[in-house]
């Protein structure tokens, strides 16, 4: 560990000894604050110097041994845009900013209401009426302020998604219509990104990882998207758990895609059945 | 052997009595396509979205064997 660590952050590091195992040094957020108030830089930059000395970060420790320091580091400069921050998408959110995604592009025109208070993660009782891509971006800051949120309180469309996708490195498919998918899924095509698709129905649900050539939702459903009244939703409604275990499937499958692991191959389909339970993978022609 | 039949989700309102941990069983005959399973089961074809067939992908215009397991899917798209 280089001089100045040690000087700087003496006071503020944790030492962890497992035996059989490497020690490390962990550091708790006051002291990351300290730093950043001395050295006059972001948080950010201060909390990416340690890891790059292989010192965790009390809030990742946990990520610790799935992740290495180098990992952690890696996700705390990476860029992933959710789309709909509803059942899907604020548990995605909330996940990817306690995992340590540096920056999320969240994109959504709805405000909450009472009906999503079943299953939508950020939608409480104070939240009803607001934005939910504001109130994203108010729920990240309060769990973990060094990630950045681009707000975007809009409905996406061909029109604004290369705008709202530019700086994206994955996107994760949140939304609630397969007519908007099929739409964003194209904008991903076309910008070369990567695509988490996820949705539900009933206790049930799909992930698929869609990248350039694969044959996606037209592989799944065909070329044109079903319409809101014929799709499982709308005679089994979207009960609690669902969405939240297909969020879960979808941050694995980002995460996988930002560090270059494998996940999800071309074709395939997770298929989750709760009420089984089950969970399957289909394979796509 | 009958074939093995799973129905997802909203497809299983069209099969009375279905049980999600079984599935149903279906007779099998020298012939049978997809298209004639659903008819045989009375599911219209523009209901099932998805058709696995043996863990693969497979169209109406299939040929089932004897013993074949076959996954029908809806359209799934809520968040």
């Amino acid at each position: 560990m280089q001089a100045w660590v040690m000087e700087l952050l003496g006071p503020y590091l944790v030492p962890h000894e497992t035996p059989g195992q490497e020690g490390f040094y962990s550091v708790r957020e006051a002291g990351l604050r300290e730093l950043a108030m001395v050295q006059d830089r972001p948080l950010r930059e201060v909390m990416l110097a340690c890891l790059d000395e292989g010192i965790w970060p009390e809030r990742f420790r946990p990520n610790r041994g799935t992740l290495t320091a180098s990992d952690q580091a890696r996700l705390l400069r990476s860029s992933v845009a959710v789309i709909g921050a509803g059942g899907l998408g604020g548990m995605v959110i909330l996940q990817l900013a306690r995992l340590g995604v540096g920056r999320l592009i969240v994109c959504d025109g709805d405000v909450f209401e009472e009906s999503n208070l079943n299953r939508q993660f950020l939608a409480t009782r104070e939240s009803l009426g607001q934005g939910k891509a504001r109130a994203a971006a108010l729920a990240v800051e309060s769990v973990n302020p060094v990630v950045e949120v681009r707000v975007h309180g809009v409905w996406a469309y061909e029109d604004n998604l290369p705008a709202i996708l530019s700086d994206a490195q994955v996107v994760v498919d949140c939304l609630d219509t397969l007519a908007t998918r099929y739409i964003v899924e194209e904008a991903c095509r076309q910008a070369g990104l990567p695509f988490v698709h996820g949705a539900v129905g009933g206790l049930e649900g799909m992930v698929m990882t869609v990248r350039n050539g694969d044959p996606g939702l037209a592989g799944l459903y065909g070329q044109e998207p079903a319409p809101k009244a014929e799709a499982a939703e709308s005679y089994l409604g979207v009960p609690t758990p669902t969405p939240a275990m297909i969020a879960t499937l979808q941050v694995a499958e980002a995460v996988k895609l930002l560090l270059g692991w494998p996940g999800l191959g071309r074709g395939q389909v997770l298929h989750v059945d709760l009420g089984v339970p089950s969970i399957d993978v289909l394979q796509l022609g | 052997m009958p074939l093995q039949v799973r129905l997802s989700a909203s497809l299983r309102r069209l099969a009375p009595g279905y049980d999600a941990l079984r599935g149903l069983e279906a007779d099998w005959r020298p012939g049978l396509t997809v298209a004639g399973l659903l008819a045989q089961l009375g599911i219209a074809p523009q209901e099932v979205k998805i058709i696995m067939l043996n863990g693969r992908a497979a169209g109406l215009g299939d040929h089932l064997a004897d013993g074949d397991r076959v996954g029908l899917f809806p359209a799934v798209g809520g968040g």
